[in-house]
């Protein structure tokens, strides 16, 4: 049993009897009372997505999950394809399970498969990912009086993230796959 | 570094500059209508008793080497409450307030903003009208305002809901049936949700209310007063004469985000010891120190406060509905995610 306070994102929790995946959680302070954690969470047979508030300093019952490493390989139809490097086998992943992930997919990248008694639940991507820009406007030096120091460029995977003026197509760039932030030229 | 985002970023700097702004109609506001500002104490001797509230202590040093653990408000109600017993009817404060061990988020910083004030021989309804005049005076007459993409009608009258209602409306029970611990268990197991033994009636009543009916007032286009807290969560408000079961208080969302508190004040001294001390109970069995009662305050009660209402307002949450803000830190010259 671990407490409430401890979740993160990714964690499988047991729940009367079902397995949920925590897709989303935010501590909430009310202006009286105890402290409480809302959650988001997803069935893990069911698919369907409830939300739950649990007080923070509760006992819930963390259920471990596999992790396994793999490679991305491509995507068709809305699923998308893993091979794990050391025993080749394949996996398949519906998109709709990689929100706000599949975007920072590019052929070859390293992710962390979460699978829980053999389902695919979700992933987990390194935190910085390498990526080139595909298209972006020029940025024109100087351009500071309007107060934008960012401009906006699309990366070769087709996500969209805000760097600075002086970056130019081709380049390649460190994105924070949690924030999509840009941070660095690579 | 802060100045140098201060510097680079204009947004930043605009909204520092419509902050200034925004401060100045809010003391006008109170000018044109007759309130007294009060600059009542940060710094005291004996701190608010709200047990959810955690407080700042500071060491006072006398000259004759004898010290002090003082601390610093939550809010100036104490103060003002005096101020009213002393005679001033109309009254406001707009001053930092200190909470500690709060979450470091978008909403929230330790030090922030409070504008409190308080009229004599008004009702909570009557403050509604008022804050729908403040910040209509305040926004410069917006007809609506646009906040993280939702537009929000300001408009007159805003949405008045009581508790009993929101609870009819989004999370589909009358609210007056669950009143007791045992059916609030019930309810919350029924639900789906996990119900502990050291779960509180209040504890069984969030769990609920926060997942199934606070998050959809960001839905609604208007703001919405909620009104008639169970009395459990009175604090320092009156019992509604007509119905013992409710509270005189509300609170006001704007754009899912909560603005202002504000009671039918509890005037009874007799009643408000007793709060005082069930508070205290409660300090302890939260692992705080226990807080000594402002007995001053009592004596003011006592001595006969006139029937009044009072409202707390987050002024820089009003400044980040009204700049279109994120984040707290975007509308407060230094904040703590920096400093510390």
């Amino acid at each position: 049993m671990s407490s409430i306070n401890e979740i993160s994102k990714e964690t499988i929790l047991r729940l009367n009897g079902e397995v949920y995946l925590v897709t989303d959680f935010q501590h909430v302070n009310p202006g009286k009372g105890s402290a409480f954690v809302r959650t988001r969470l997803r069935g893990i047979k069911t698919g369907k997505t409830m939300e739950l508030t649990f007080k923070s300093n509760e006992s819930v019952d963390v259920v471990e999950v596999e992790r396994r490493k793999m490679q991305y390989l491509y995507n068709n139809d809305g699923m998308y394809s893993f091979m794990d490097n050391s025993t080749y086998e394949q996996l398949d992943i519906n998109g709709d399970l990689l929100a706000g992930k599949k975007d920072y997919l590019k052929e070859g990248l390293e992710v962390m498969v979460i699978k829980f008694e053999g389902i695919p639940l979700s992933i987990q991507l390194p935190n910085k990912v390498t990526y080139k820009v595909a298209q972006t406007e020029p940025g024109v030096k100087g351009d500071t009086a309007s107060g934008n120091v960012t401009k906006e460029a699309t990366l070769e995977t087709g996500a969209t993230v805000r760097v600075p003026l002086f970056i130019k197509e081709g380049e390649e760039i460190i994105v924070n796959t949690e924030t999509g932030l840009y941070v660095e030229r690579a | 570094m802060r100045w140098q985002e201060i510097k680079n970023q204009e947004k930043i700097k605009n909204n520092l500059i419509k902050r200034s702004d925004f401060l100045s109609k809010i003391r006008g506001f109170f000018a044109n209508n007759g309130f007294i500002e009060i600059d009542s104490p940060l710094l005291v001797a004996k701190p608010n008793m709200e047990s959810n509230l955690d407080v700042f202590e500071t060491t006072l040093r006398k000259n004759n080497g004898e010290t002090k653990t003082l601390f610093l408000i939550t809010s100036p109600e104490f103060a003002l409450k005096k101020i009213l017993a002393a005679g001033l009817p109309k009254i406001y404060q707009m001053s930092k307030s200190f909470r500690n061990n709060e979450p470091w988020n978008e909403n929230h910083n330790p030090e922030f903003t409070l504008l409190e004030w308080y009229e004599t021989n008004v009702s909570y309804f009557d403050l509604m009208d008022q804050v729908e005049k403040l910040v209509d005076h305040v926004s410069g007459h917006q007809s609506s305002i646009i906040f993280q993409g939702k537009e929000i009608n300001l408009a007159r009258p805003w949405i008045r809901l009581s508790m009993q209602e929101a609870w009819a409306k989004y999370a589909g029970v009358d609210l007056n049936d669950y009143l007791t611990y045992d059916t609030m268990r019930a309810l919350v197991l029924k639900k789906g949700y996990t119900a502990n033994a050291d779960d509180s009636w209040e504890d069984l009543f969030f769990k609920i209310f926060l997942t199934e009916i606070e998050l959809r007032f960001a839905d609604e286009t208007q703001p919405i007063f909620l009104y008639d807290f169970p009395v459990s969560m009175a604090a320092m408000s009156r019992v509604k004469k007509e119905d013992p079961r409710y509270a005189e208080r509300f609170e006001l969302y704007i754009g899912g985000l909560e603005i202002a508190n504000a009671y039918g004040e509890l005037i009874d001294s007799v009643e408000q010891a007793k709060r005082f001390a069930a508070d205290q109970i409660e300090q302890v069995k939260r692992g705080l120190a226990k807080r000594e009662i402002d007995e001053d305050f009592l004596q003011a009660l006592q001595s006969g406060l006139p029937e009044c209402a009072g409202i707390a307002l987050g002024v820089d949450r009003l400044i980040m509905l009204l700049t279109d803000s994120k984040d707290i830190a975007e509308v407060v010259p230094f904040c703590v995610k920096e400093m510390f």
